[in-house]
């Protein structure tokens, strides 16, 4: 009876550990192969994305800020994106800084305040990627390089502790794929459309180490490529504005003045 | 010289991203030194067609704003790869400062990494 108790608990006991260690087996399993679909999909995305030479979208962005008293407030902005790799994009935003046009038609650069009625312009000769990283050399972020950038998927990357497959969902009536990942820095989430076109449709930075977690929101909509767009003048017209110099546009970004970049708190 | 930051600060807008944000303070304090509001201001003025109903943001205070990119950014540059080597210190000389995760020290940076600083290229 003892033995057979004995056996019965031994038996038990291993069976349990048995149990347990084929879930934990399943567990790491199912992590890995979350953290390699993750992966793929972002891959098939930015890689997607780099070979569009002609690719359009509407935005609405939403940058979240902290004041002093702990208010969280948010501002957001609407505006157009064509671009036309390598060297020639069009877009406009508006917002709470102005409603701004930006050109770039392979041998010169331009803004357009529309709020003064006023452009400036200069020469510029290179690709999108060599104009953001000039940008960023600059001290300038640019946030939907992320995104759209020949390079993205290393960029985006590198520095990726986590990588997940959240669960597919329906963005704007679209059927998404949710991803999610970590950085040291960063949490970013991404929703990035099912089938053949696989582009983003969402898109969070979340800056965990400030104050209330503010987050970057990016979501875009009536994306077209190639044919589906139709001709776009990338010749900048700037009609009757004047013409100023850049720093009398005044604030361009989508913040206003006074933007100390997410410092940790 | 000046022609070049107002160049800068112009492109600044980020044809490629529609939209941008400033990681440098400082910047945007020079940025702002070139304001002429007085020209802003005839600008909107001497424009019928401008938006007469457009109310421009009130300036806030910021504790902290939302990070605009997942890229990891070092001093204001995108950095695609950083690429550890094989020479680490124990203690970093004097004078180097924590930007952004890693410590610069001039142009050399390092990463702590179990409990030593390992040297990266930044590319």
């Amino acid at each position: 009876m003892s033995t057979r108790c004995w056996n019965f608990r031994h038996g038990r006991g291993l069976m349990a550990s048995s149990i347990a260690a084929q879930l934990a087996l399943a567990t790491v399993a199912a992590s890995a192969q979350e953290e390699d679909d993750a992966r793929d999909l972002l891959k098939a995305m930015t890689t997607y994305m780099a070979k569009q030479e002609k690719l359009s979208f509407d935005f609405q962005t939403t940058a979240e800020v902290v004041t002093p008293d702990f208010e969280k407030l948010q501002y957001v902005s609407s505006g157009t994106l064509t671009i036309q790799r390598p060297d020639k994009g069009r877009a406009t935003r508006t917002g709470a800084t102005g409603d701004f046009e930006f050109v770039s038609d392979g041998t010169s650069f331009a803004i357009q305040a529309r709020h003064l009625d006023a452009y400036a312009q200069a020469e510029w000769k290179g690709t999108l990627d060599d104009l953001a990283e000039r940008l960023e050399g600059a001290g300038v972020n640019v946030a939907m390089s992320d995104l759209i950038a020949s390079d993205a998927f290393e960029a985006l990357m590198e520095g990726v502790t986590s990588a997940r497959h959240i669960a597919t969902t329906v963005v704007g009536g679209i059927d998404c794929d949710y991803l999610a990942f970590r950085s040291s820095e960063v949490d970013w989430q991404v929703w990035i459309a099912q089938g053949d076109r696989p582009f983003p449709v969402r898109y969070v930075i979340t800056s965990k180490h400030v104050t209330q977690a503010p987050q970057y929101t990016v979501q875009i909509s009536n994306f077209r490529t190639g044919d589906e767009i139709g001709s776009v003048d990338f010749n900048f017209a700037p009609s009757t504005a004047k013409k100023v110099e850049f720093a009398e546009l005044g604030t361009i970004d989508e913040l206003p003045d006074q933007a100390s970049e997410g410092a940790p708190q | 010289m000046n022609w070049k930051k107002n160049w800068v600060c112009g492109i600044a807008a980020a044809i490629v991203a529609g939209d941008i944000a400033v990681t440098d303070a400082t910047w945007v304090g020079t940025a702002a030194a070139f304001l002429n509001p007085v020209n802003a201001a005839e600008a909107q003025r001497r424009h019928p067609a401008a938006r007469a109903h457009y109310r421009a943001a009130a300036r806030e205070h910021y504790r902290g704003v939302a990070r605009r990119t997942a890229r990891t950014v070092v001093a204001g540059r995108a950095v695609r790869r950083a690429v550890r080597t094989a020479y680490w210190l124990s203690v970093l000389p004097a004078g180097c400062r924590y930007v952004d995760y890693y410590y610069a020290c001039g142009n050399v940076y390092y990463q702590r990494m179990d409990g030593r600083y390992v040297r990266v290229i930044l590319e």
